[in-house]
C-alpha cells in the first residue's frame, strides 16, 4: 500500500508541469476568434487570437490560427512569426508546415542558402522530430527509468532480476545518451538562440548600427534571421546563407 | 456576346495546344553539321509526351570509325504538371547529351534512331555532319607544310584576339607529341585579374588522333578550353602554359635501369586587346550583358483562379556570361502580383562556346478575374557582331484568370484533390478547444525540475545505503541485536502499561523486568533468558554504561524481583512510577552505551 502511494506520489510530481495552467479566458478568447475567422473577419480574429495569447494562451493551434488570420489581413511577417512558434509547438504538425511554406513562398526575395552535408539535414530532421518538451521528458524518462533499474540492481536478491535490470539499464542509458544531444540542440535552438522576423517589408542590412554605414544586403518582410548583438537601436543579425548585417531593432520581431 | 466568342476561341487554342503537346515525340538533334577532325559534337536525344512512361531503352549510335564517343549526360527529366478546369495534363520530357569527338576526316550520317512506347514507333530524321581534315596552326585550311617546331608542341588557338568588356573569347590549348611520354604535368595559369573565367572542357587523360603534318604523322590531343570574359578595357596576356613530361633517355644506370628524362614545352603567351563599350546609344537598363541573346518564356498561355499561384519560367540564353544577365522589370496589370520564387544561372558548352543562361522561375498571383497580357519581358545588350546596343523582348503569357475560392471551406473530396495538386491555398484554421492554455514553458524552467532531476540520483544513493544495512543486519548480529533493542523494548513497555492500566499490578512489574532485561541483552549482545541481576550490571558496566544508571538498573531489577514474590504491597501508582523510571532510564542507557 505504502509503495502504491509511493509511485502515485512520483507520478504526480511527473505530471505537475505538464499539467499547464488551463486559461479559461484565453479558452473564449480563442473560440470567438475562430468564429471571426469564419466570418471572414480576419483582421478582428487576428486581434482576438493575440489577445489570447496574452491572456495566457500557448498552444500550437492557437499560434497557427494566428498565422492564417494574419495571413488572410496580408500581414506576411507576422503570420511567418505565429507559423514558427507554433512549429516550435507542433513539429509534426503538417497544416502548420505546409502553411509556413505557403507564407514563405510569398516572400518577395529569397537569399541564397549554403548547401548542408545530408549528415547535418538527417540531425536536423531529427531534431526537429520533436518539441523541445517532448525531448526532454524523454531524456529525463530515460534517466528516471536508469535511476529505478540501478536500484532494481542494487537492492534486487534473485540473479534473474538482476541480469533483466543490467540489460534494460543499459538499453535505458543509451537511450538517454543518444537523445541528450538533439534534446540539448532543440534547447539551445528554441531558448537559448534568439531568432526573429522581420516584421517590415523591406529592411536594409548595414555593415555596422547606424544609416551612415554601407547597406550590404536587403531583408524583405517574412525572413527569419537570428538576432545577436544589439546597440543604439540596431542589431546585428545573421540570415540563412551567411549573411550577417545591423538592422534597425524596429524592423523585427523576435520569435 | 463578343466575349463569349473571344473565351471560347481562348478555350479551343488552348485544347489545339494541350493535343499538339499529347503526341509522343522523339527528337535527335546536333550542335552543328561542320567540324573538324580532333573538335567535338553534341548530340542531344529528346523523347516527350503527355503522360509519357519512359522505360529505359535508349543507346547513342555508334559512328565509328569517324567518331569516338568521349561522354554522356542523361537521361534528364523534365515534367510539368498543369490543371485546366477540371482536367489535370501531365507532361513529361527525358533528355540525353552524347559527345563525340571527329576522329576521321568524312561524310557522317546520323542514322534514323528508334524508341518503342505506348504500342507505338517514334524515330528520330537522320542527320548528316561533315568532318573535315583540321588545317595546322599558322597554315591556310588544307595547308601541311606547317609542323609543330618541338615534340611535345602546346599550341594554344583563341577565338578572337579583339574583343569588347564582356564579349567572349575561347581559348583552347592542344598538344602535338611524336614520341610517346609519362607523367604529364601540367602549369595553372592565372586569368582572374583580366577576365571572368568559364572552364568550357578538360581531359583527365590524353585521347590523341594522328594527323599527317608535313608528312610526318603527329599525334594530337585535346588539353583543355576556357570562356573568357574580359573585364575591363585595355590590353591583357594570356600566360604560357607550361607542360612537363617524361620520357625514357639512352643511359641505363648501374643496375641496367633506363633512366628518364625531363623534356619540357609550354604555349605562346596571347595578347588580348580589349575595346571599351561605347557609350552612344547605351539603354537606361543594360547592365553589362554583351553577346547574342535570345529571352523566352516556358509557356504561352495559362488558366488560373483568383489568389492561386501561377508558375512560370523566364528564361534568357546567349553568349555572354549569366553574372551579367539581369532580371527584366515589367509593368504589371492592376490585381496581378508577380514574385521570383528562384533565379539559376548556368553555362553550358555548345559548338565550342560558352552559352549562359539565367532560369528566373516566377509566380504570377491574381486577385481580380479576366485575361491578362503579361509581358513582354526585355533586356539590354550589346551585340559585338554589328557594335550596337539591342533590346531582347520574349513573347507575352497569356492569362485567363477565373474565380477562385474566397475562404476555406470544409471540402468533399474533389475540393481536395484540387488541393492536393495545386497546393495552393491555405489549410485551414483548427477547431474550438476546450483548453488553450500555455504548453510553450520549457518543462525544465519549472523550479520543480531541479526535484525531478535530483531525485533519481538521491534515491540511488538511499538504495546503496540500505543494501550496505542489509548486509550488516545479515552478517553483524550484535548490530542487528542493538538496532531490534528499541522495537522489543517499546513492545514490553507497551504490555507493562497496559497492564498497569488494567490493575494486574504484577503482570504491569513483569513486563517492565522482561523489558529491561531485554533491553540489555539486545545491547549488550548477551542472552536474555537466565540473565541475572548482577549479569546485567556487569555488561553493563562493559558496556561504558555510566554508574548512575547502572545503579538504577540493579535498583529496577531487584524492585521487580521484590514483585514477584511479595505483590501485596503493590499499587497502579507504584507501578506507572516504575514504567516511567524505565523510560528514562532507557534514554539514558541510549545516550551512553554505543550503538
Amino acid at each position: 500500500m505504502r509503495r502504491l502511494a509511493l509511485i502515485g506520489l512520483l507520478a504526480a510530481i511527473m505530471a505537475l508541469p505538464l499539467a499547464g495552467a488551463g486559461s479559461s479566458a484565453a479558452t473564449a478568447l480563442y473560440n470567438r476568434a475562430n468564429q471571426l475567422y469564419q466570418d471572414g473577419n480576419y483582421r478582428a480574429a487576428a486581434g482576438k487570437y493575440r489577445e489570447a495569447v496574452a491572456a495566457g494562451g500557448g498552444a500550437a493551434s492557437l499560434y497557427y490560427n494566428l498565422g492564417n488570420a494574419e495571413l488572410r489581413s496580408g500581414r506576411l511577417g507576422p503570420a511567418i512569426a505565429a507559423y514558427l512558434r507554433a512549429q516550435r509547438l507542433a513539429p509534426r504538425d503538417r497544416d502548420v508546415k505546409f502553411n509556413l511554406e505557403y507564407a514563405r513562398a510569398r516572400i518577395k526575395a529569397r537569399l541564397p542558402e549554403l548547401p548542408r552535408s545530408a549528415i547535418y539535414r538527417a540531425f536536423d530532421r531529427v531534431v526537429g522530430f520533436l518539441n523541445v518538451n517532448e525531448w526532454t521528458l524523454l531524456v529525463l524518462a530515460a534517466y528516471w527509468l536508469a535511476a529505478i533499474l540501478t536500484i532494481v540492481l542494487i537492492l534486487a536478491r534473485g540473479e534473474t532480476a538482476r541480469r533483466v535490470s543490467r540489460y534494460l539499464l543499459y538499453v535505458c542509458a543509451a537511450t538517454a545518451l543518444v537523445s541528450l544531444p538533439f534534446a540539448a540542440t532543440r534547447v539551445s535552438r528554441d531558448h537559448l538562440t534568439p531568432r526573429a522576423v522581420i516584421m517590415d517589408e523591406k529592411a536594409g542590412a548595414r555593415s555596422g548600427p547606424g544609416e551612415d554605414n554601407a547597406e550590404l544586403f536587403e531583408l524583405y518582410e517574412g525572413m527569419d534571421v537570428t538576432v545577436g548583438q544589439c546597440d543604439s537601436g540596431w542589431c546585428r543579425i545573421s540570415a540563412p546563407g551567411g549573411f550577417i548585417g545591423w538592422v534597425e531593432a524596429r524592423t523585427f520581431e523576435r520569435l | 456576346m463578343k466575349k463569349l466568342v473571344v473565351v471560347f476561341a481562348f478555350a479551343a487554342l488552348l485544347a489545339a495546344s494541350a493535343r499538339a503537346q499529347d503526341q509522343p515525340a522523339f527528337t535527335a538533334t546536333v550542335d552543328r553539321t561542320g567540324l573538324m577532325v580532333g573538335e567535338r559534337l553534341q548530340l542531344m536525344l529528346s523523347i516527350e509526351g503527355a503522360e509519357l512512361d519512359y522505360r529505359g531503352g535508349v543507346n547513342p549510335p555508334s559512328l565509328e570509325p569517324h567518331f569516338r564517343l568521349v561522354g554522356s549526360d542523361g537521361p534528364s527529366t523534365e515534367s510539368r504538371m498543369q490543371i485546366i478546369g477540371s482536367t489535370i495534363q501531365k507532361w513529361k520530357r527525358v533528355r540525353f547529351s552524347y559527345v563525340y569527338e571527329a576522329r576521321q576526316a568524312g561524310r557522317v550520317t546520323i542514322p534514323s534512331l528508334n524508341y518503342r512506347v505506348g504500342g507505338q514507333t517514334l524515330s528520330t530524321n537522320p542527320i548528316t555532319v561533315e568532318i573535315r581534315e583540321a588545317p595546322p596552326p599558322g597554315t591556310e585550311e588544307g595547308g601541311t607544310a606547317w609542323q609543330p617546331p618541338s615534340d611535345p608542341y602546346l599550341e594554344i588557338k583563341v577565338s578572337k584576339e579583339r574583343v569588347y568588356v564582356g564579349e567572349q573569347a575561347v581559348a583552347s590549348w592542344q598538344l602535338y607529341f611524336r614520341q610517346p611520354f609519362e607523367d604529364p604535368r601540367l602549369s595553372r595559369i592565372s586569368l582572374d585579374q583580366d577576365f571572368i573565367v568559364a572552364e568550357l572542357g578538360s581531359v583527365t587523360s590524353l585521347n590523341p588522333v594522328t594527323r599527317n603534318l608535313g608528312g610526318v604523322d603527329w599525334q594530337v590531343a585535346f588539353i583543355k578550353s576556357m570562356a573568357l570574359y574580359p573585364i575591363k578595357a585595355g590590353e591583357a596576356y594570356i600566360d604560357p602554359m607550361q607542360l612537363l613530361v617524361k620520357r625514357p633517355s639512352s643511359v641505363r644506370d648501374v643496375f641496367g635501369m633506363v633512366r628518364w628524362k625531363h623534356d619540357e614545352t609550354a604555349s605562346r603567351p596571347v595578347r588580348i586587346e580589349i575595346l571599351p563599350l561605347p557609350i552612344q546609344g547605351k539603354p537606361a537598363d543594360f547592365s553589362g550583358a554583351v553577346g547574342e541573346f535570345t529571352i523566352r518564356l516556358d509557356r504561352r498561355s495559362a488558366v488560373t483562379k483568383t489568389g492561386e499561384q501561377l508558375k512560370f519560367s523566364l528564361v534568357i540564353d546567349g553568349t555572354g556570361h549569366p553574372d551579367f544577365i539581369p532580371k527584366p522589370e515589367i509593368e504589371l496589370p492592376d490585381g496581378l502580383d508577380l514574385y521570383t520564387e528562384a533565379a539559376d544561372k548556368g553555362i553550358r558548352q555548345e559548338a565550342g562556346r560558352a552559352i549562359g543562361t539565367r532560369v528566373f522561375k516566377m509566380i504570377l498571383v491574381s486577385r481580380v478575374t479576366g485575361d491578362f497580357f503579361i509581358g513582354p519581358f526585355s533586356f539590354s545588350y550589346f551585340d559585338p557582331a554589328d557594335s550596337t546596343y539591342k533590346t531582347a523582348r520574349s513573347a507575352q503569357l497569356r492569362v485567363s484568370v477565373q474565380q477562385g475560392k474566397e475562404t476555406e471551406s470544409a471540402s468533399g473530396p474533389v475540393e481536395q484533390e484540387t488541393l492536393a495538386v495545386t497546393g495552393e491555398d491555405l489549410r485551414y484554421i483548427k477547431p474550438d478547444r476546450e483548453d488553450v492554455g500555455g504548453s510553450g514553458k520549457w518543462l525544465l524552467s519549472s523550479p520543480l525540475s531541479a526535484g525531478l532531476q535530483l531525485a533519481p540520483a538521491i534515491a540511488v544513493a538511499a538504495a546503496f545505503f540500505a543494501r550496505r544495512r542489509r548486509e550488516r543486519l545479515s552478517t553483524d548480529r550484535a548490530y542487528a541485536r542493538q538496532l531490534r533493542a528499541g522495537r522489543r523494548f517499546k513492545k514490553s513497555l507497551a504490555l507493562a502499561r497496559k497492564k498497569a492500566g488494567s490493575g494486574e499490578v504484577q503482570e504491569a512489574y513483569f513486563h517492565v523486568y522482561r523489558a529491561l532485561v531485554g533491553y540489555v541483552g539486545d545491547k549488550c549482545n548477551l542472552p536474555d533468558e537466565g540473565m541475572t541481576t548482577a549479569d546485567a550490571v556487569t555488561a553493563l558496566r562493559g558496556a561504558g554504561a555510566g554508574e548512575e544508571a547502572v545503579s538504577e538498573v540493579e535498583s529496577i531489577l531487584n524492585e521487580c524481583d521484590r514483585a514477584r514474590f511479595a505483590p501485596g504491597a503493590l499499587t497502579p501508582e507504584g507501578a506507572g512510577e516504575m514504567i516511567e523510571r524505565l523510560v528514562k532510564l532507557v534514554r539514558d542507557l541510549d545516550r551512553e552505551v554505543g550503538r
